[in-house]
């Protein structure tokens, strides 16, 4: 059986560690209790189990506990931090390379709302992407929204210099780490950002269904779903603290606690080593192809990356490329990646074929892809 | 029969914050949960030594709590 080798951890990381296996078996076996929902043993041992998994994310991100939020996905997070923190008649600013799960909500509360939306043009040259946040910046500003780092590219954002800039201004910035956090380090003090959306089963490697908001705790967000929270319950208004205002039903336990198991990876692992491994195969793919005929890789030389590279090989569909490099057992991702705007940006409307490693992968690997990837175009137009 | 005093808190996340802060402060406690027509479904800890170091601690921390009667309560 030919081996299978999974290039698209930008979509969900595969494979994982195997303590964040042991972590969901255990969940499954042993947290039979609803958390924060009885003072009978098991609810009580699932609470607490919770609680530290909430204590270690908070650790991870140097947020507090109570300011952790579980959510479902990255977009659930976002959802709930953009509903949440928006106003009526409000300026919003958000930049070119965002995916849908930011701009689609933006374009609902602009029609819901009345909001008004600024997309900035982002630079490969910092300081200009910086002054253009800046001068985006209106009187009736109160949030600004993007990303660490683009789904599609894998550039990266000056999110500390647009966070102060928000930060003079008294301005709502809610960054969007999916693609960031795992990779890099990402601490809500030392960046500044309010409040921090992430998945939990990409860089984290946990297991889907998991997503994370991370607040500092100095922007009320109002409620996105309303229910059950096992606190106030003769109240039939939603509690107004966190984490019960924006947590309610029954919490995915199993993910909770392999996004825990999956942090403790990264923690005894070293999140700086597995930026520098993981690097080194983004920086040898970026070589093993850079002379093929015909290719084309959507990275600037000035500009700094994730590992995340975006290209095309000649005018071979993405799609039938990457349905190509499947056949021969590498998984990547073709087409628009849920980030219209973003291509629209690069001008690669009908998409692009994206290369996104784990830790889990190899220098070998990426030798192995490269090697199909050159006999890929004689291949395809000999179908 | 022990000496304790009961904090209500407003969730079992802040009871847990508080037990676990406190517990590094070594100082005794213990999480329970009671039902009443009144106010409902209460997390609440029992505290069973240095009971002003332990509001002191969760008033650093910015703990929200009520302190109780000191009675025996049903866990439910």
């Amino acid at each position: 059986m030919k081996s299978i080798i999974n290039f698209d951890n930008a979509a969900t990381s595969f494979p994982k560690p195997p303590n964040v296996k042991n972590a969901v078996l255990s969940a499954i076996e042993n947290c039979g209790g609803s958390p924060g929902r009885g003072g009978h043993i098991l609810a009580m041992r699932s609470s607490e189990l919770v609680y530290q998994a909430r204590a270690e994310i908070s650790d991870f991100f140097d947020a507090q506990p109570e300011n952790v939020i579980f959510c479902y996905n990255c977009t659930h997070a976002l959802n709930t931090a953009i509903n949440g923190t928006v106003r009526s008649g409000m300026h919003v600013i958000t930049s070119s390379l965002e995916h849908n799960s930011v701009i689609r909500p933006l374009i609902a509360l602009k029609k819901e709302k009345g909001i008004s939306i600024t997309v900035v043009e982002v630079s490969t040259d910092d300081q200009d992407t910086v002054d253009a946040f800046s001068r985006a910046i209106r009187k009736n500003t109160g949030l600004v929204i993007c990303t660490v780092a683009s789904n599609v590219t894998g550039q990266r954002l000056p999110v500390e210099k647009i966070a102060q800039i928000c930060h003079e201004k008294n301005i709502c910035f809610i960054a969007d780490g999916a693609q960031a956090c795992g990779h890099i380090p990402v601490s809500l003090k030392k960046s500044g950002i309010n409040i921090l959306c992430t998945s939990g089963h990409k860089g984290l490697y946990g297991i889907s269904g998991t997503g994370l908001l991370i607040s500092d705790g100095k922007y009320n967000i109002e409620p996105l779903i309303y229910g059950g929270t096992g606190s106030l319950s003769t109240s039939m208004t939603q509690p107004d603290f966190m984490p019960d205002s924006l947590e309610s039903g029954t919490l995915n336990i199993p993910g909770i606690l392999s996004v825990k198991a999956g942090i403790e990876f990264l923690k005894n692992t070293g999140i700086e080593n597995i930026h520098s491994f993981e690097k080194n195969l983004s920086d040898t793919f970026v070589d093993g192809i850079n002379d093929i005929k015909g290719i084309k890789i959507y990275r600037c030389k000035n500009a700094e990356y994730l590992p995340v590279v975006s290209f095309n090989l000649k005018d071979i569909p993405s799609e039938r490329l990457s349905s190509y490099l499947s056949e021969n057992g590498f998984c990547l991702r073709a087409g628009l990646h849920c980030s219209a705007l973003a291509h629209e940006t690069l001008g690669t409307k009908t998409g692009t074929v994206r290369f996104s490693p784990s830790f889990f992968n190899s220098v070998s690997d990426v030798k192995n892809l490269c090697y199909t990837l050159k006999n890929a175009s004689y291949a395809i137009e000999k179908i | 029969m022990n000496d304790y005093t009961i904090l209500k808190l407003r969730s079992s996340t802040d009871a847990l914050k508080a037990s676990s802060i406190l517990s590094l402060n070594k100082i005794d406690c213990k999480i329970f949960k009671t039902v009443t027509s009144t106010e409902g479904c209460i997390y609440s800890l029992k505290i069973y030594t240095d009971f002003q170091k332990a509001l002191s601690v969760l008033d650093k921390q910015g703990i929200l709590y009520t302190v109780s009667e000191n009675e025996s309560a049903v866990a439910k």
